[in-house]
């Protein structure tokens, strides 16, 4: 059966998809480090021995210049590629990283139509939960869960990065419970993305992907701001990776 | 075939150079100098031998040259925040520390300061900060905001050619030159002489190839901006619109095979042209910005018309001085007329004025034209301002949808 890779250098993971007759075959994931492409091109010696003829998309913030043979194309197109895949009547797509947000609007057919992406900056981000996770001292899985059965939330007004932990911190030191805190951690990262999503127009079916998807405090925020049913794919970390790996079993490149 | 720079650019050089050059040495020359904003009737001190000075020119000469970032400090050391207009931060650095890239020094001292908030509020207080800190006689012009769907109004001009009048009084008063109505109508046919050329300048990029991009724009609307109302303005057009006339008899231009048509919104990125480049790699080429046709708009009536009812009526039509919706058809129109493919935005951190609507002239450019659109963050001279790899990402996922929508034509072509 005929085989096709793709491949998603993103800010702190590496995600490689192999697909097979159109299944998913295998699927991997590590730290990104430095030079970005590395990691990636030792997951394909170790997974494939070589990519020789094989078609492998690459996307992520690491796309450009990798040190094996590759077609590359943005995130963008990737994760609208990837979403349609798995929920053919998705119109918006919320995709948050380690260091970037997006939205993406989907036509019908798939197609993006349009996408905002965030600021120059890590609010709203998987790197804004890990410093928060730090400052409320709990690992990141137990921050979304804290945020999820959360009774009430605190407001968290400060989306600098750096300020909202001192935030939080101060919040923490008046005898604010953790759990409050973290559903306001959270809230305000959905309040961010529903800036984002309304620049291109929520759709009706939403999809949310990205590593930070994995969050479950993440998907109650965004549910709780967007005031509808947020979807999530099973494995939403590879959405990228899938959605390169199609492309490059369509382009056969 | 591919042609890079445009042969005129030596005479630009040689028109900036020129007119720097005679604004240092203005003193010498007892001519009196004052300092403007980009919206102000130029005409009115030319014909009166004041030569104007453009501090946001030279804003745009110091972030072309990426010295931007070392004056703006010296502005926000100063306690001006970074939030400011980098226009302004960077003028106001260069006159508190007194450097700059020209002559190693700052603007040559101006006798008198003219600011017109048509096209932002920001300049009435950079101007009351610099009159402050020279001691120099300031006089604002206030041209009321053309909302939607409304002409300029009677009121308006009535109102508009009080204030142009007592400018004049003003300038007399300060310099002790009167104004001559011969001497004006004369700078006024020299300025729609100017506009005249420049329209048909643009509309040469209505050939494909096209024969200039917005790098060749960008640094050609200097003597539009700067010059308009002399001579010089009007010779040195004419031999552009003879070079680019050229380019499209030999089917020249800087790209050749380009597959998509673009028109650009807002002021340049004059540190970053490496993404216009970036552009052109990517098959993209820039039939059209809305900043340069922006100054395309000085037609006076010849003759019998009456000069001051004309400007006052032009310079409240500028483009950053209307609504909304005037913009949209602006652009739409630019759009239809060089047959536009897809539309980059540039969301300017510095000016608001320009900066702010373009997220729902982008949506209506989408949803009434049919046409993608992509919107990048960045400043036109503070480089603080900018990221290179989320830009590139945004024009690589802009090419991407103009790509599939090539492929999904050619598709149902066959």
């Amino acid at each position: 059966m005929s085989k096709a890779v793709g491949v998603d250098i993103g800010s702190v993971t590496t995600k490689v998809l192999v697909l097979e007759g159109g299944r998913v075959r295998a699927t991997f994931a590590r730290r990104t480090g430095s030079p970005p492409g590395e990691t990636a091109a030792v997951i394909l010696a170790q997974a494939l021995g070589s990519t020789d003829g094989l078609p492998v998309v690459v996307t992520g913030y690491g796309r450009v210049n990798v040190p094996f043979p590759a077609r590359d194309v943005t995130e963008i197109t990737c994760h609208a590629r990837g979403v349609h895949h798995l929920f053919p009547e998705a119109s918006t797509v919320i995709e948050v990283g380690g260091q970037d947000a997006k939205v993406i609007r989907l036509a019908r057919d798939g197609r993006v139509l349009d996408f905002a992406m965030n600021d120059k900056c890590a609010a709203g981000t998987g790197r804004f939960l890990e410093v928060m996770a730090g400052a409320l001292e709990v690992s990141l899985e137990e921050l979304g869960s804290l945020a999820a059965e959360a009774q009430g939330a605190v407001e968290i007004s400060n989306m600098c990065t750096v300020f909202a932990e001192s935030e939080v911190i101060s919040h923490l030191a008046r005898g604010e419970p953790r759990d409050r805190v973290a559903a306001g951690v959270h809230l305000a990262i959905a309040k961010r993305l529903s800036g984002l999503a309304r620049r291109v127009g929520l759709g009706e079916v939403v999809v949310f992907t990205g590593g930070v998807a994995r969050n479950v405090g993440m998907r109650w925020a965004l549910e709780q701001v967007l005031g509808r049913e947020v979807l999530v794919p099973e494995e939403p970390l590879y959405t990228g990776a899938l959605g390169a790996a199609l492309l490059a079993a369509e382009l056969g490149v | 075939m591919k042609v890079s720079r445009l042969k005129t650019g030596q005479d630009l050089k040689r028109l900036i150079a020129g007119h720097y050059a005679s604004a240092f040495r203005a003193r010498y020359l007892r001519r009196p100098v004052a300092w403007v904003t980009s919206g102000a009737p130029v005409e009115l001190l030319r014909a009166m031998g004041v030569l104007p000075v453009y501090p946001e020119n030279y804003g745009a000469l110091c972030g072309a040259r990426r010295v931007a970032v070392e004056l703006c400090e010296e502005a926000e050391a100063a306690g001006y925040r970074r939030d400011l207009c980098s226009y302004a931060r960077l003028n106001i650095g260069s006159m508190l520390s007194g450097r700059g890239p020209l002559r190693g020094r700052g603007l040559p001292k101006p006798d008198l300061l003219i600011a017109v908030n048509n096209i932002c509020h920001v300049v009435v207080k950079w101007w009351e900060v610099t009159a402050r800190h020279l001691g120099c006689p300031l006089y604002v012009l206030d041209v009321p905001f053309v909302p939607s769907g409304r002409e300029v109004t009677a009121h308006q001009l009535a109102y508009v050619r009080e204030g142009l009048e007592e400018m004049v009084e003003f300038v007399a008063r300060h310099t002790g030159r009167r104004l001559r109505e011969g001497r004006l109508r004369r700078v006024l046919a020299l300025s729609t002489e100017a506009t005249l050329l420049w329209r048909r300048i643009q509309d040469r990029r209505m050939a494909d190839p096209s024969p200039a991009s917005a790098l060749d724009m960008f640094t050609s609307m200097f003597p539009m901006v700067t010059l308009r109302g002399t001579r010089a303005c009007v010779s040195y057009l004419q031999r552009l619109d003879q070079e680019l006339a050229e380019r499209v008899a030999a089917g020249a231009g800087p790209v050749p095979k380009a597959r998509y048509r673009l028109l650009w919104d807002n002021i340049a990125i004059w540190f970053a042209f490496g993404l216009v480049r970036y552009v052109h790699q990517r098959g993209g080429v820039f039939v059209a910005e809305t900043y340069t046709h922006a100054w395309g708009e000085y037609l006076y009536e010849a003759g019998d018309g009456h000069p001051m009812e004309d400007l006052a009526r032009q310079y409240s039509r500028i483009l950053l001085n209307v609504g909304l919706e005037e913009r949209f058809r602006r652009m739409a129109e630019a759009i239809r007329r060089y047959r536009v493919d897809g539309v980059v935005f540039h969301s300017c951190r510095s000016c608001k004025t320009y900066s702010l609507g373009q997220l729902v002239l982008a949506r209506r450019v989408r949803e009434e034209l049919g046409l993608p659109t992509v919107v990048i963050e960045a400043d036109m001279a503070d480089p603080r301002n900018y990221a290179e790899g989320p830009t590139r990402t945004r024009l690589d996922a802009f090419f991407e949808i103009l790509e599939g929508r090539l492929d999904s034509v050619k598709g149902r072509g066959s």
